[in-house]
């Protein structure tokens, strides 16, 4: 099981970074979060979260922090969105998109302020329309791939 | 979870945040990490699918796509023959200018070593907002932080991050990018800075008393200690007065960016006895700086001929003034 899990996950890594090669700003790991949140497993999360993050800030080339950052908000968010919806309905991805969406263009601003970096604001708010349009289907696409290792750990 | 304790959490983890980031700003261990293990994943699934994909091409060029082989085949026969007659005149003006150089004392760009490499990707991610693309080498394969990255037209960029065996590389456009130049003909130095993407690159500095006409080649000066002497950058597009008696100048690079495949990075040869080179990124906050968004394509002719009427019209009001 734990293999299983171990395979799948790389997998996605495998995909998530071949398909960032053509959609310029977007993250595809970012869908892999939430479902790692929705899973409920502490120790998953964990490694899932730790691994993302080096993956992001690693190849990324803006200073440390906004991956970081945007992915502590996404259990923040995460955790406050449950109140009003189900976690594995379409409302809430769809609403916890935009907020994430939202909260990446404020992050970058705010830190590239910070760290004197001029960045195309045009482009910010671009990529951060095709991450909120973006994040529910890959996340309802990895969420229905992810069935088979779930009820392979329910048996 | 309660109100309450989504409030502590979310307080929790924003001071976990802040820890993590002044510990890194101080130590500049999680870049290094993050760096070294996020480059290296991705670049072995990039580089593991470029295989795959040159795999399957080689497999269909070799079985498949046959046709038309011996025709070009007699073809590349004469266009040999005649690049081998050519190579034996070349040789003979390269010794030539070797005895020259060395007469000289000149160094050389030929000192400087290259090693081809293969870009794998341009921007990835949601954390990548500089005009960049990963290459396949990295520090064990000489792409260090810093190294330049040139192709047969000129410079390219430099090197921004490295790990082992892929690294990130800056290219000249990006508003963070300063490379020391100066000008074929005038012998003019200055600062060229990128303006971003499909831009072009402003020669900053230069006096407004300086001789720089359109259509001048700039070249690397290497007073930066980051690029070699003479590599071709680009060529003056437009010349205007600018503000703080400072010219303000216009250069469209050589390169063509959005076609590039395979690029040679430059081996510094005295990098052991010279002192650092100047930062690859330089940082230009928004509040005070906003690049100058002009298109790649300028009617040189018009700006010729605006620059000419400029400079008469100049010459005239000195003469009348000594008049």
């Amino acid at each position: 099981m734990v293999l299983l899990n171990i395979s799948w996950w790389g997998i996605y890594i495998v995909a998530a970074v071949f398909l960032q090669c053509f959609t310029v700003g977007v993250d595809f790991l970012l869908p892999g979060i939430i479902v790692a949140l929705q899973e409920r497993r502490p120790l998953q999360f964990l490694a899932v979260f730790l691994a993302f993050v080096l993956i992001q800030e690693g190849i990324g080339t803006m200073p440390f922090g906004n991956v970081f950052l945007w992915y502590l908000l996404t259990i923040v968010f995460f955790y406050a969105w449950q109140w009003f919806f189900e976690v594995e309905s379409f409302t809430f991805i769809l609403l916890l998109s935009i907020a994430l969406a939202v909260s990446h263009y404020f992050i970058v601003s705010v830190l590239a302020n910070i760290q004197d970096i001029y960045i195309d604001y045009k482009a910010l708010q671009d990529e951060s329309f095709y991450q909120m349009f973006l994040t529910p289907i890959i996340w309802h696409t990895i969420n229905y791939l992810r069935r088979g290792v779930r009820s392979v750990a329910q048996d | 979870m309660n109100a309450r304790r989504l409030i502590v959490i979310t307080v929790l983890l924003f001071l976990f945040f802040l820890g993590i980031y002044t510990w890194n700003e101080r130590t500049g261990k999680f870049d290094a990490i993050s760096t070294n293990v996020g480059i290296e994943v991705t670049g072995f699934v990039l580089r593991s699918i470029a295989a795959v994909q040159s795999a399957v091409a080689d497999s269909w060029n070799n079985y498949v796509n046959l046709i038309g082989v011996k025709e070009e085949n007699e073809r590349l026969k004469d266009e040999l023959f005649a690049l081998k007659r050519e190579l034996a005149v070349a040789k003979e003006e390269k010794a030539e200018l070797v005895r020259l150089r060395r007469l000289l004392s000149i160094e050389y760009l030929s000192e400087w070593k290259a090693v081809g490499t293969r870009i794998l990707a341009w921007r990835l991610g949601a954390n990548d907002f500089f005009e960049s693309f990963v290459l396949s080498k990295g520090f064990f394969s000489g792409a260090k932080v810093g190294t330049p990255i040139v192709n047969a037209d000129g410079l390219i960029g430099r090197v921004l991050k490295a790990g082992p065996y892929t690294s990130i590389a800056l290219l000249l456009t990006d508003s963070g990018s300063s490379v020391s130049v100066i000008s074929e003909k005038g012998r003019v130095s200055g600062i060229l800075q990128g303006n971003g993407h499909n831009q072009l690159l402003s020669m900053r500095f230069v006096k407004q008393n300086e001789e720089i006409l359109v259509g001048e080649r700039i070249l690397t000066s290497g007073l930066d200690l980051s690029f070699p002497k003479g590599i071709p950058v680009g060529e003056v597009v437009s010349v205007k007065y600018g503000s703080n008696s400072m010219l303000d100048i216009q250069v469209r690079p050589f390169v063509v960016f959005d076609k590039l495949e395979e690029v040679l990075l430059l081996q510094n040869p005295f990098e052991h006895i010279l002192p650092e080179g100047s930062p690859v990124y330089s940082p230009r906050p928004n509040q005070i700086f906003s690049p100058i968004q002009a298109p790649l394509i300028v009617d040189r002719d018009e700006e010729n001929k605006n620059f000419e009427k400029v400079f008469d019209e100049q010459a005239n009001a000195d003469t009348d003034g000594a008049d």
